[in-house]
């Protein structure tokens, strides 16, 4: 546990890796896991849990969007006072535009799962390539916005990624090479959700994602891109033209 | 057990600039291939001048 001196950053990063482990663990059905915020709530920093809920944002709900799992009104409550307390921002940058699809992911999957409608609109643009050149800085941005890479969360940044498999398979492999496998996780599941719909991928998202899994490390929220990874390929066709 | 959804607690500016920076982490900050540097060839010669000095072996 972060020291009491220690910085909001690291005390809020510790606090986003422990309930990334939570909820990996509820995504995986481990016995005991159904709570998955509630019980951060006997910690005694709960402002970094809060601040946890905005880091992880809509991946909370992976277990229920990929497995059916029961979200707890407890969390949802949970989920709502983290906006409170860690408002939105409402300004146009590139990085506040990152911010906004991600609140607006957790939003929506909020309201799905029977809390308040926090009432966060859906952003305007920013989610194709500008070009066929801009797949680095593309492909860099929807690895920021990948707690967006899940089922039923139809929007423009969904339709971008099916239209560009190609810019992210780049982006991905640029990850690779660079050993930046957070990045890389984080695209490998864009390719995959690509994938879960029926579009090609142009390189082996089950492939990459093994890999990911034998090198990239322990972090637990690389695990649980990766396990939502696993979970979006179980569910549709692997691309590379199999069908 | 402990509610957070009832506390009434509020963030910082550094606080909820810290969530920013995590919500929006950049991919990492991981160097480039190796470039050739200039003053590389004097640090080795220095290194082989210094070194610890071996007496030729008689023939």
């Amino acid at each position: 546990m972060a020291s009491i001196n220690a910085s909001p950053e690291t005390a809020f990063t510790e606090s986003a890796d422990n309930l990334a482990g939570r909820v990996l663990d509820n995504l995986l059905g481990v016995q005991g896991a159904a709570l998955v915020i509630a019980d951060v709530g006997s910690t005694i920093d709960h402002k970094s849990a809060l601040a946890a809920v905005r880091v992880l944002g809509s991946d909370i709900f992976a277990p229920q969007v990929l497995t059916g799992a029961i979200f707890h009104p407890e969390d949802a409550a949970t989920v709502a006072a983290a906006f409170r307390v860690f408002p939105p921002a409402h300004t146009n940058t590139s990085a506040e535009s990152v911010l906004s699809w991600r609140d607006w992911a957790t939003a929506q999957l909020l309201t799905r799962y029977g809390g308040d409608d926090l009432g966060v609109g859906q952003p305007d643009g920013g989610c194709a390539p500008v070009s066929s050149r801009d797949w680095r800085s593309w492909s860099a941005r929807m690895a920021q916005i990948s707690p967006l890479a899940l089922p039923g969360l139809d929007s423009p940044i969904h339709d971008a990624a099916c239209d560009n498999p190609v810019a992210l398979g780049r982006g991905l492999t640029r990850a690779m090479l660079r050993r930046d496998y957070p990045t890389a996780a984080r695209l490998v599941r864009w390719l995959a959700l690509v994938s879960s719909v029926g579009g090609v991928s142009p390189v082996d998202p089950a492939t990459v994602a093994a890999h990911l899994k034998l090198l990239g490390g322990d972090g637990t929220r690389t695990a649980l891109d990766l396990a939502i990874t696993q979970r979006l390929l179980d569910m549709g066709q692997i691309g590379m033209g199999q069908k | 057990m402990l509610t957070l959804h009832r506390s009434p607690i509020s963030a910082t500016l550094t606080e909820t600039a810290a969530v920013t920076a995590l919500m929006a982490e950049p991919e990492a900050a991981i160097s480039d291939a190796p470039v050739a540097s200039p003053h590389a060839a004097g640090i080795l010669i220095l290194a082989a001048l210094l070194g610890p000095k071996t007496e030729p072996k008689d023939k």
